[in-house]
């Protein structure tokens, strides 16, 4: 019925649908899809790794496309500073910039402004925050940032009035980032997908704030869509908001609903809420929105998160936890990570993980990389394109047991891989449990052995279809 | 020796090709001298590592200066950009920083190459890293200290050789006290060096006859400040079972002194120039002299001309940590940019209209402007891209103008490129 039902909607396309299913779930709410963006067609579910300045931490645009990174995301709010809208008009937007060729995804600049800025204020207008730059010159920034920090504006920077003759700007001075301008800023930026500004606020806050919040992102999401001028090449997305409480994400997903959008997002986690609350939000907002477009769950990045808000329906990710814990020498696997600070790993002579294709994995020991990791630029290089690859693996296996209508198989196994011995956590049960997928508590009698030759079966039956790799 | 330079006061030209009883290292070099130019010396050093793969670094030529093992800001992958990246690396590892995985090598099956990431390479091991500075007062009458970030480590020439058999290079400069001030080391001082020098020299060389480990073998020559320890120090070396020559000794911060005299318009090398004469005249002619330091493309074109073969990337990396990139101007001529500088912040030209590597053809100056501005990563590892380019291109150009009698053109240019550097 649910097969039926999708494959009608794909039927149904039109030119303004940009988003194809190819397979969804018999027993979750997974589906894999392509999204068709201005730059490059990605395959859904998604992982979009953070970059957050104009380039990704360590690793290059090829390197990035030969571990099949397929979009990537950007950060509005420090774009718009360093190096500015105008510079990257100029330069014919920040894929040109970069020298990056596939999809890209722009955030609206107001998460930054509330989780790095103190002294902001929000109004109906906007939001107003005071310039982290002590001048407003740009070239100034690399011994800019403790100046930063220091808010009392007597420090200025070396070399100032710019040399274009521009005006320094008072170092007090307040800026203020509005729907029209965060839309300006990512049109110039040229992004394949924007985001909406929404008014953020903390995930466990409650109370009247969380309604506020809600119902100005909706009215913001009109200014966006007003001030949008590139609808034809970027995609608007809205966010849904209304922070754990399910009557306002009911009332967000309707308000933004009164408009049709390629795609939507889920907002206001990842920020420390209960992971039960976590997926129960998830799960009701995938519930909420239309299936024939894609969902994107903002912040998320963990493997385990990532496999469940598959399973509950969401179809795009982003998060800076494996770029970021990459730098710090974390490897990320499928029972883990691994510290590769650690002493354990000075003579352990096998790779990353055995099975693993990237670069790292295929030259280097765990021992080497533990005598340089955190050390040298190269070491962080390194892991960063570990970490990437395994998030993209990751996704790809999920892309493919979808494929082969085999996704529980997959989940199943994978929390095993994860878990072991040890109990899988009630809110990822609970969660799977939800949408169809029950993980026994007696997997020990499942050994990994019997669901690789039960996915075999699966595999035969699948009459040729493109196997997934476990 | 000297007798061998009094003949060669007109035109001549020699051949000399030495099969030595360990096959790793061999160097063949054709040598031109007149009374009109200076020395000029081209030739070939083959290396062969222990799995069989064979290196050829064409001279004067360039090592691939590594940090930690690896090529400062790179990984592998990036070499596919680097236009002179033979089919098998030549790696200039330091005994400072490789001894940090020294002891972990025990349960690896494959080469140290391997080990960092380069599986086809040959490893030469020499003895510090010459981007970080050498810490004075680190050597003792029986050790030499070497410095890593686990600390000091002091070691005896049985203890040198024993990190050499973990690290099994395919070839090693040997441990020597060069830690010598060029002006105010006592008389005692200079000869405590010279001593101990010699002597861990001769015992290194003896180990290595005990032990069944075969290592090319380097030998520094050191001598200080003295003419006549430098020459005599040489002429000792010479004598020994030795593949080559290191021409160092000239102190701490040496590097920052050249600098000083390249930027005061005086001789390039300043007191260290006679020295450097006085150590390659009583070196044999026909094995290699390498020299480590992170040399302008004006030095190396000086030392070059003074007889020194071999050479590291380390220049290139210096540059790109400190956010800058070398650009070549003229076919002679060469200037470093920093590029944090404002003017670049709107200039979306490629960084040199005239390289044509990875970064200028994927970049813009604006955009490397950026990535230092945001302090990330990845400035150093395009500008590195860029920097060894030309850097290796450079060494490319110096080779080709020897093969067409030509290299004296690089010698006005030079002077003048020089005093260009002096006006910046």
């Amino acid at each position: 019925m649910r097969r039926a039902g999708l494959s009608l909607a794909s039927n149904a396309m039109t030119s303004a649908d940009k988003f194809t299913i190819i397979e969804g779930c018999s027993v979750s709410k997974a589906r894999t899809g392509l999204l068709q963006l201005s730059h490059y067609v990605i395959e859904t579910p998604m992982f979009m790794p953070v970059g957050t300045k104009g380039c990704m931490k360590g690793v290059l645009p090829e390197q990035l496309e030969e571990l099949d990174v397929q979009i990537i995301l950007g950060n509005t709010y420090h774009l718009g500073l360093k190096p500015g809208p105008e510079l990257l008009r100029k330069a014919g937007g920040l894929h040109k910039f970069m020298n990056w060729k596939r999809g890209m995804l722009t955030d609206s600049g107001g998460f930054q402004m509330v989780s790095l800025l103190k002294l902001t204020e929000i109004t109906e207008e906007g939001v107003q925050f005071e310039s982290p730059y002590s001048s407003s010159n740009p070239s100034t920034a690399s011994k800019g940032r403790k100046k930063w920090k220091s808010s009392t504006g007597t420090e200025k920077a070396p070399g100032s009035p710019r040399a274009d003759g521009e005006a320094v700007v008072p170092s007090k001075d307040l800026m203020m980032l509005t729907p029209e301008k965060s839309m300006e800023i990512q049109n110039a930026i040229g992004a394949d997908i924007m985001m909406q500004l929404d008014d953020v606020v903390s995930s466990t806050t409650t109370g009247p704030r969380v309604e506020e919040a809600m119902d100005r992102s909706i009215r913001w999401l009109k200014r966006c869509g007003k001030a949008h001028s590139r609808a034809d090449e970027q995609f608007l997305f809205p966010i849904v908001q209304g922070g754990l409480n399910m009557t306002l994400r009911e009332r967000s997903v309707s308000g933004i609903l009164e408009d049709e959008y390629t795609g939507y997002a889920i907002g206001g986690l990842s920020g420390g809420e209960a992971k039960n609350d976590f997926w129960k939000v998830v799960d009701a907002s995938t519930t909420l929105l239309p299936k024939s477009k894609p969902r994107y769950v903002m912040g998320v990045g963990y493997a385990e998160d990532l496999v469940v808000c598959c399973a509950l329906g969401a179809d795009m990710f982003d998060c800076v936890f494996p770029t970021r814990t990459a730098r710090f020498g974390c490897a990320l696997v499928d029972a883990g990570q691994l510290n590769l600070r650690l002493k354990q790993y000075a003579s352990d002579h096998t790779p990353i993980d055995p099975t693993c294709k990237c670069l790292t994995c295929q030259r280097y020991t765990r021992s080497y990389l533990h005598h340089i990791v955190t050390d040298i630029p190269t070491a962080a290089r390194l892991m960063s394109i570990h970490n990437i690859a395994y998030q993209m693996n990751l996704m790809r296996r999920i892309r493919n047991s979808l494929r082969v209508n085999r996704f529980p198989e997959f989940v199943t196994q994978f929390m095993q891989n994860r878990y072991g011995d040890k109990e899988i956590p009630s809110w990822i049960t609970d969660a799977l449990t939800s949408v169809g997928i029950v993980l026994t508590r007696d997997t020990q009698a499942v050994s990994s052995d019997s669901i690789d030759s039960q996915s075999d079966r699966k595999k035969r039956s699948a009459d040729g279809e493109e196997t997934g790799e476990q | 020796m000297r007798y061998l330079f009094a003949l060669r006061s007109r035109m001549t030209e020699v051949r000399q090709k030495t099969d030595f009883l360990r096959k790793e290292m061999e160097f063949s070099v054709n040598e031109v001298s007149s009374s009109e130019f200076p020395v000029i010396r081209r030739g070939v050093l083959k290396l062969r590592g222990q799995s069989g793969q064979e290196c050829q670094v064409e001279t004067p030529g360039c090592f691939f200066h590594t940090h930690f093992g690896s090529i400062p800001h790179l990984t592998p992958d990036d070499l596919q950009y680097v236009k002179d990246s033979l089919s098998c690396i030549p790696l200039n590892m330091t005994l400072s920083t490789a001894s940090v995985f020294a002891d972990a090598l025990a349960g690896y099956e494959k080469s140290v190459g391997a080990f960092v990431g380069y599986p086809s390479s040959v490893v030469y091991m020499s003895l510090h890293d010459p981007l970080v500075p050498l810490k004075p007062a680190m050597n003792e009458k029986a050790t030499i200290g070497i410095w890593n970030r686990t600390g000091k480590k002091k070691l005896t020439p049985e203890q040198f050789m024993d990190m050499q058999d973990k690290l099994k290079p395919d070839s090693v400069q040997i441990m020597c006290d060069m830690d010598t001030e060029m002006e105010g080391s006592s008389n005692q001082r200079l000869t405590k060096s010279y001593d101990s020098s010699l002597r861990w020299l001769d015992r290194c060389l003896e180990l290595m006859k005990d032990r069944s480990s075969h290592y090319p073998v380097l030998a520094t020559v050191g001598g200080g400040s003295d003419p006549w320890r430098r020459k005599n120090f040489c002429l000792e070396a010479a004598n020994r079972k030795v593949d080559g020559f290191v021409i160092d000794g000239f102190g701490s911060g040496w590097i920052a002194k050249w600098k000083e005299w390249e930027v005061t318009g005086s001789s390039l090398f300043g007191p260290h120039e006679a020295l450097i004469r006085e150590s390659i005249r009583s070196l044999p002619k026909d094995k290699p002299r390498f020299i480590h330091a992170p040399l302008s493309p004006t030095a190396v074109v000086q030392l070059v001309r003074m007889g020194v073969d071999v050479f590291d990337t380390s220049y290139p990396a210096a540059l790109a940590d400190r956010g800058q990139a070398l650009i070549r101007t003229g076919d002679f001529c060469f200037e470093v940019w920093t590029m944090s500088e404002k003017g670049y912040f709107d200039d979306l030209t490629s960084l040199s209209t005239r390289c044509g590597c990875y970064t200028c053809e994927k970049y813009t100056r604006a955009y490397i402007h950026h990535l230092i501005a945001c302090e990330e990563i990845n400035a150093g590892v395009l500008l590195m891209i860029h920097n060894l380019n030309e850097y290796l291109k450079f060494f490319r150009d110096i080779r080709k103008s020897m093969d067409e009698g030509k290299f004296h053109l690089w010698m006005p240019q030079a002077e003048a490129g020089r005093q260009q550097a002096d006006r910046d």
